[in-house]
């Protein structure tokens, strides 16, 4: 109580250095407390908008794909595709931890035909139905309508039309609509008014980087899309459909793997040998002139086939996006799925969707750990004034603080203990302050609601659209932790020195 | 009994390439209940002797012993529990703490002894015993600030006395009051050096407070000259 008392007195009897250092801590509480809340809001922005937008908490890949980083790797490598997607289908239905899944196709796609120009554009081929129900209809239309499942067509992100109309200097456009002069970038607009903004209404893909079975599609545009999270970050990707997709990057499609042969059929199959079919000396025969007439039109009918309903789900898939139902873990998550991969023997194998994302997700944890690096270094300057001052209080008392150890008060315990209570109660003070007006700004941001605007850092620094600090419990108490740290980090050097005042220093200075 | 025995205590303070001696090869003793004046001029050793004898300054060499104790080999934290319990301090000035009252600042010394196990009770009533020996229970809760020198003076008496130590040091308690004030302060170390039984060792260069000695110890140029 005596030392309380003697702190507590000393604290007001030093009023100026007493308040300069509260309004060191006060600044320190505040700058960690928004700094905090501005990290762990970007951090669960960005998580959430990933997740629930666009990635899943887990991705399955085949066994033989060797990279990690699956996702959005824009150099154009291709995928391995997953063996006998439906028994993994069956398996992801059983289990019920996990809340929903969508398999996925994804690559670069090269746009042919425009002004001898190629360009590449990320293509993503689902079922766009699906893909909108599981990512929370995270894509939003700005032209023309959404691709219905199993419908063919293209969506095109407004980042890739930009993209294309900077490369080509052709304005794509979803069939039937026209230009929305709302739409056009500055430079498109003043092409448009010039009357020289040509306009296409489809567009010729071939897949890039795929096996050498790649082929050249023409698809019309369905519409223009943007995402309602992170679009500045995800404006490049657009979506195709799946057969579209896999005929362009050469997979097989779903339709080519369905043969149902009659029993006549399959008996034939079954004795003719080769040497039935191809050999022998009656393979040619000398023509015979007719002067019969054929309708070709109608011959070519016969030939052609109708597209039917087809078992999209047999064909071929890069990645299966799943995600967990609430309160699972994402290492649990991986731990079942692993498990029940195994069981089933299924051709997957599990990446968080961290991993998964690769740079994307890097360059956002680097960009809001330079916050928490800046932080940092605040914190650092904070020990320095703060040790400082408390250095020099320490010196000025040496006639005080002698003369307590010439009466009996040892260093280690009475001087050391009265010089760490004054900081604390400075510190429990000012940081308690601190904090509170921090959480107070922290609403103030909120209420803000600052826009990322086109600036793509920002949405990554931010998280998402706007800028969302974020108060939580594990927040404040890691700045608790923080200041405490930074206080005890500050008195060490000044506690040292009150220590190291002799009882003669007292007598001397007296 | 001795209280208190130096031999041979010599010491130098180091000034630049050479060294200054502030005590030559010093021998005194000092008995129990003595009320002993050291005294010499200004920069004779007076200060520097006491504070040997009071253990918050070191000898170069030679012997200083506590109650028959060496305490030229002791630690620092035995040292400090060594002044606490056995030697009460009057300084020149006054040297109170400045944020505690009268009380508080008597009650200091007996709220370091942890060992002691004091109740709040008989702090209290120790340090108002001795604050009113003193004569100085109306500025009882009066801060440092607000007494006179005289008044500072003697709440350091009642400290130094408190926790009932065997020996007090005053390093010229006088210097700093007019004569008529010294002179009560001088009475009432006397007279509590007869009812407390505590030996008091005091220096001066005032020969007019020699009177009050039992006995007196001159020194000159850091010897003992009589």
């Amino acid at each position: 109580m005596l030392i309380l008392k003697i702190a507590w007195r000393n604290i007001l009897r030093h009023k100026v250095k007493s308040l300069i250092i509260g309004i060191i801590i006060f600044l320190g509480a505040l700058i960690m407390t928004v700094g905090n809340a501005s990290v762990i809001g970007a951090q669960k922005g960005f998580d959430e908008n990933f997740v629930n937008r666009f990635t899943g908490h887990l991705i399955l890949v085949s066994k033989e794909e060797e990279k990690d980083n699956v996702l959005f790797s824009f150099m154009g490598e291709s995928l391995k595709v997953i063996q006998d997607y439906p028994s993994l289908k069956n398996m992801l239905e059983e289990q019920d931890y996990v809340e929903d899944f969508i398999p996925i196709t994804r690559g670069v796609a090269v746009l042919l035909g425009l002004e001898d120009t190629m360009w590449g554009i990320l293509a993503v081929g689902v079922n766009f139905e699906d893909y909108q129900r599981t990512f929370q209809n995270n894509v939003l239309l700005i032209e023309g309508r959404y691709l219905k499942n199993g419908e063919h067509g293209i969506l095109i992100s407004t980042g890739t039309r930009e993209d294309i109309y900077k490369f080509t200097g052709h304005w794509v456009l979803p069939e039937g609509e026209e230009i929305n002069v709302d739409n056009l970038t500055e430079d498109a607009l003043e092409d448009y008014r010039a009357g020289e903004l040509p306009v296409r209404y489809d567009l010729v893909f071939m897949g890039w980087g795929g096996d050498s079975l790649n082929t050249d599609i023409r698809l019309p545009i369905i519409g223009i899309i943007r995402y309602e999270a992170l679009n500045q970050v995800m404006k490049e990707m657009s979506f195709l459909d799946l057969e579209s997709f896999r005929e362009c990057f050469g997979y097989f499609t779903a339709e080519s793997t369905i043969v149902d042969l009659s029993e006549e059929e399959q008996t034939s199959l079954d004795v003719i040998s080769d040497d039935d079919i191809f050999g022998g000396d009656d393979i040619f025969a000398d023509a015979v002139i007719t002067e019969e007439s054929y309708d070709i039109e109608s011959i070519q009918k016969q030939t052609q086939r109708e597209a039917g309903a087809v078992n999209l789900d047999s064909g071929a898939f890069n990645y299966v996006s799943v995600k967990l139902k609430p309160g699972v873990s994402i290492e649990q998550g991986t731990e079942l799925l692993n498990q029940a991969i195994e069981q089933s023997g299924t051709d997957a194998r599990v990446i968080d969707w961290k991993t998964a994302s690769g740079q994307v997700v890097q360059m956002a944890g680097m960009m809001q750990g330079s916050v928490s690096i800046f932080v940092l270094i605040l914190f650092f300057v904070a020990v320095i004034i703060i040790a400082n001052t408390l250095s020099l209080a320490a010196m000025e008392r040496t006639e005080e603080l002698g003369m307590m150890r010439a009466i009996g008060a040892l260093k280690g315990y009475f001087i050391s203990h009265m010089f760490i209570l004054e900081i604390f109660i400075l510190s429990f003070v000012f940081s308690a302050i601190g904090i509170f007006v921090g959480i107070g700004c922290v609403g103030l941001l909120q209420l803000a609601n600052i826009q990322a605007g086109n600036q793509e850092m920002l949405h990554i620094l931010f998280g998402g659209d706007t800028f969302k600090p974020v108060i939580d419990v594990f927040g404040l108490i890691g700045g608790v932790v923080q200041l405490a740290f930074l206080t005890s980090l500050a008195m060490i050097y000044p506690v040292y020195l009150a220590g190291k005042i002799k009882p003669l220093d007292a007598v001397n200075r007296s | 009994m001795n209280v208190i025995e130096l031999k041979d205590v010599v010491k130098e303070y180091p000034l630049g390439k050479t060294s200054v001696h502030a005590l030559r090869g010093v021998e005194l003793v000092v008995k129990e209940g003595d009320f002993t004046s050291i005294v010499g001029p200004s920069g004779s050793g007076k200060t520097t002797l006491l504070n040997i004898i009071g253990c918050i300054d070191q000898a170069s060499s030679g012997v200083v012993k506590v109650h028959g104790k060496d305490v030229t080999a002791m630690t620092d934290y035995n040292l400090t529990l060594l002044r606490l319990h056995s030697i009460g301090f009057i300084f020149q000035t006054f040297n109170l703490i400045p944020v505690l009252n009268v009380r508080e600042n008597v009650e200091f010394p007996l709220l370091l002894m942890k060992s002691k196990n004091y109740t709040k009770k008989q702090v209290k009533e120790r340090a108002e015993k001795l604050i009113e020996e003193v004569g100085l229970t109306e500025h009882i809760n009066h801060r440092p600030y607000e007494l006179s020198g005289g008044q500072r003076q003697r709440v350091a008496i009642a400290r130094a006395l408190v926790t009932n130590p065997d020996i007090v040091l005053a390093d010229e308690p006088t210097a700093n009051l007019d004569s008529e004030t010294g002179e009560k302060i001088l009475l009432l170390m006397k007279e509590l050096n007869k009812t407390e039984k505590t030996t008091f060792i005091f220096s001066t260069h005032d020969p007019e407070i020699l009177k009050y000695a039992k006995s007196i110890t001159k020194i000159r140029d850091g010897k003992i000259v009589a």
